[in-house]
């Protein structure tokens, strides 16, 4: 009985524990808030006014007391990530000094703390940290290792693409939109790099897939050689990201390498390639492309529309609608914008 | 007889036990992923993902059944989401109201011929409409076969790689969208992510958007706000954890949608289709051996409206845990079965036992207390012992999830609404417990009925008339969905992602079972 006695007095106990611990958290969380809006009251407008005022940085900066120096970091950081150039830079002055208070949190054991204090010091403390960012491409975690790499990778500032590439493949499994889309941030003196890293048959396909995209999106031109290069790479991926590469910036010369993957095994390989052709083709590809529908294929009977469009082959296309079926309806879709 | 009940009512209070002590394991395990998960969040920073422009494009599925008085509103709601490319597909599932003409009236739409890209079978399409404004509304117009059927129409005419099931009467956060899409950026085998549902009774809405987040008046929801947050924060994040999810709320969940088409589509011969999807899709992932990832995320909010009437919301109840039989009940050879790793060896079995046959045993372990009292034979330790477990360990889950939303979001501001929460973890024990307790096993033993009749004519078309909680902007509607079949969608559903990804280019659907399960 006094087992049971004091088993129901510690469920009680749990019980006005939690509740006190929730009323607890409530006061603190109250106060912490109370507190952050008074220093942002404070602290807010004199950052923002660094932006368009020669103000002396330096002189502001020795006004933040230790005890505020974590909430100032944070505004820096909250208004400096969404600036470029030389309104960072003022930010940057002013927040240089106060960033030893980030700083020891780069060693922290627990890589979500590492990942924010890396972005801290990355956004605030401007060149002299890069390269201890480029350290941190080779953390253990790969989290840590993506924010460095996204914060190496800075609009027109190509110096660190190679390490970022080289550690691609640590990017596996994030979204190659992603990792393209952060490698494309760089900007054209990047493309150099990258074409040659898409040509290397020694890197996993998956980034060369991800270098192909990013490439797309700088539309590099040089790069159409390489890309025509990929398609006995057998690799479908790779091949599928440097058929879009193909559309957007290839021409002509590169039609012949993109001919026979009409007939491949992969349906979306097909896809892609007869919307290249749409693109780069002759106007005697339109037979072929024609040729190439299925008739229970949505997807490559919408490719297959709008490549004839691209080839102004109208013939073909009003043959397609007369036909009727799901291909007409890809071809009405393509002519009339949808409009039924 | 005597020794009979003694044993059983042992019996009970060791289910007891061992149920809420899983429970408040879950909470627990929940505290520290909830707090990794918000360091997460924090170590890469959001917007800054969207700026990037590497977001993914996203069809927002909207299925609509008798929804003219607040179809507009919720779409003006959904048009403002802070996210860079998504369409809106309204699937108009034959209503019988105004629903097609006001959205006509109001978003300027004309016809279209738009291609289907998988085939999954539906109700008949009769005309698809394009707004002239906003180009990335679609409204497909089609004839009445149920919410499953509607999503399934929904998925057949969105062209992106993901899309994102929701209620038409469900209001959005304006980063919500982003927010659910962020782990299908951060792990690409990702295939489905559910967001939390919150209750928007009380709050304050103001151009489609919660702007004022209160307990409501009615005791009956702020039971219900409570389940809610034990369910979402305690149970799915702990759920999460050991990456056994199995339900994503049909009212917000998005998905990879080539994985869903080739699985098949939404389950229309289910009142269950939301948790019936995401048991199916483990099932499909693992007997193909593909790489995959079901993940609850507490961040991106999506609010609805509970019930307001004991009527309605025992009829809730009971169609959740017929929708759980159903599942359960359909899937039952993942039970125990070790190829399903942790989601046959564990959260399917502790479906089974706890979800699915709790009430049952519950209410009998209330029956033989009464009797052990009324006879004499409960014992003041017995009787101490059966309280103790039955309201405090209950009582300590609970409270321990108003603890979790004070660590992680304090969506509610007012301190009256906190020790509101705190007072209702208690009292919640008395009768509301009971109640629902009561509604599932109404579910259970109409689940088996059902599955009785279903045996032999799964697709029949059977059709069914749901409640539907009234509408947030102060309309009752009722949803009338019908039961359908699905057919496995053609296996090129891929290319979205092979474009979009790697290279370029109303009857609330909630199953919301581990919600009211304490004893």
């Amino acid at each position: 009985m006094s087992g049971l006695v004091l088993a129901i007095a510690g469920l009680a106990f749990i019980n006005l524990t939690f509740a006190a611990v929730v009323v607890l958290l409530r006061i603190r969380n109250v106060r912490r808030v109370a507190r952050i809006a008074e220093r942002r009251r404070r602290w807010y407008p004199r950052v923002i006014g660094l932006i368009s005022d020669d103000s002396d940085t330096q002189g502001l900066s020795e006004l933040v007391a230790p005890s505020e120096q974590e909430d100032v970091v944070e505004i820096c950081w909250d208004v400096a990530r969404r600036l470029r150039g030389s309104d960072r830079s003022r930010i940057q002055r002013f927040a240089a000094p106060l960033l030893d208070v980030t700083t020891p949190d780069l060693e922290a054991r627990r890589p979500e703390t590492r990942a924010r204090a890396l972005q801290i010091v990355s956004c605030l403390g401007g060149r002299v940290y890069e390269p201890a960012i480029v350290g941190f491409l080779d953390d253990p975690s790969p989290l840590v290792s993506v924010v460095a790499a996204r914060a190496l990778c800075q609009p027109n500032r190509a110096e660190w693409i190679r390490e970022v590439l080289d550690r691609l493949v640590r990017y596996e499994a994030w979204s190659p939109a992603l990792t393209a889309s952060m490698l494309a941030t760089v900007g054209t003196g990047a493309a150099p790099d990258m074409r040659q890293y898409l040509g290397d048959r020694r890197r996993p396909a998956f980034a060369r897939a991800a270098v192909a995209r990013s490439l797309t999106l700088l539309k590099d031109v040089e790069s159409a050689e390489v890309a025509a290069a990929q398609m006995t790479s057998g690799d479908p991926e790779l091949i599928t990201a440097c058929l879009h590469l193909l559309a957007a910036i290839g021409s002509e010369a590169q039609a012949d390498a993109v001919r026979p993957l009409i007939d491949d095994d992969r349906f979306f390989v097909r896809a892609a390639a007869i919307s290249v052709l749409g693109k780069l083709g002759a106007p005697e590809d339109a037979q072929t492309i024609v040729a190439a529908i299925e008739p229970d294929s949505p997807w490559i009977a919408i490719r297959a529309s709008h490549a004839l469009a691209d080839l102004h082959a109208s013939n073909e296309l009003a043959a397609l609608v007369e036909a009727g079926g799901l291909p007409a309806e890809a071809a009405i879709e393509t002519l009339y914008g949808g409009a039924a | 007889m005597i020794d009979f009940l003694t044993a059983f009512n042992i019996f009970i209070l060791g289910y007891f036990a061992v149920l809420n002590g899983t429970y408040l394991t879950l909470s627990l395990t929940a505290f520290r992923s909830l707090r990794r998960y918000l360091d997460r969040l924090e170590s890469l920073q959001i917007d800054d993902l969207l700026s990037s422009s590497g977001g993914l494009p996203i069809s927002l599925v909207v299925p609509a059944f008798n929804e003219a008085a607040t179809i507009v509103a919720s779409l003006r709601s959904l048009l403002t989401l802070q996210y860079a490319d998504y369409e809106i597909v309204v699937v108009n599932d034959g209503s019988t109201d105004r629903t097609l003409a006001v959205l006509l009236d109001a978003f300027d739409l004309e016809p279209v011929v738009r291609v289907p890209t998988s085939d999954i079978s539906s109700a008949a399409v009769h005309a698809v409409y394009q707004g002239v404004q906003h180009q990335n509304l679609v409204v497909v117009d089609k004839a009445n076969g149920g919410k499953a059927d509607a999503l399934n129409v929904g998925l057949n005419y969105s062209r992106s790689a993901l899309f994102c099931a929701m209620d038409a009467d469900t209001i959005l956060e304006p980063d919500a969208l982003a927010r659910v899409v962020r782990p299908f950026l951060e792990e690409s085998s990702t295939v489905a992510v559910g967001g939390i549902v919150r209750i928007a009774n009380g709050c304050t809405i103001d151009a489609g958007a919660v702007d004022d987040v209160r307990l409501p008046n009615s005791i009956l929801v702020r039971f219900q706000v409570l389940e809610y947050l034990r369910s979402f924060l305690s149970a799915r994040v702990g759920w999460n954890t050991i990456g056994a999810t199995l339900i994503i709320s049909g009212a917000f969940g998005a998905f990879r949608r080539s994985v869903v088409a080739d699985a098949g589509g939404f389950d229309t011969s289910t009142v269950g289709e939301d948790m019936e999807l995401i048991v199916r899709l483990h099932r499909h992932c693992r007997d193909l051996g593909r790489p995959y990832r079901i993940e609850f995320i507490p961040d991106p909010v999506a609010w609805t409206e509970a019930p307001e009437s004991v009527r309605q919301l025992g009829r809730q109840r009971d169609r959740w845990q017929r929708g759980l039989a159903q599942v359960i009940s359909r899937h039952r050879r993942m039970v125990m079965n070790p190829k399903y790793g942790v989601t046959g060896l564990v959260a399917l079995p502790y479906y089974v036992v706890f979800e699915l046959l709790g009430p049952l045993v519950e209410l009998l372990g209330y029956a033989a207390f009464a009797v052990a009292l009324i006879t004499g034979q409960a014992s003041v330790a017995y009787t101490v012992a059966f309280l103790a477990v039955a309201v405090f360990l209950g009582s300590a889950i609970s409270v321990s999830a108003v603890a979790l939303e004070e660590i992680s979001f304090r969506r509610y501001r007012r301190f009256e609404d906190l020790l509101a929460l705190l007072g209702i973890a208690l009292v919640e024990n008395f009768g509301y417990r009971q109640m629902s307790t009561w509604w599932r096993l109404r579910g259970l033993v109409s689940a088996t009925r059902s599955d009785l009749r279903w045996g032999a004519m799964e697709r029949r078309g059977l059709e069914r008339t749901e409640d539907k909680a009234p509408d947030l902007r102060g309309e009752t509607t009722s949803a009338a969905w019908h039961e359908g079949s699905a057919q496995p969608a053609e296996s090129e559903s891929g290319l979205v992602d092979a474009e979009q990804e790697t290279g370029w280019i109303h009857m609330r659907g909630e199953t919301g079972t581990d919600i009211g399960i304490l004893p």
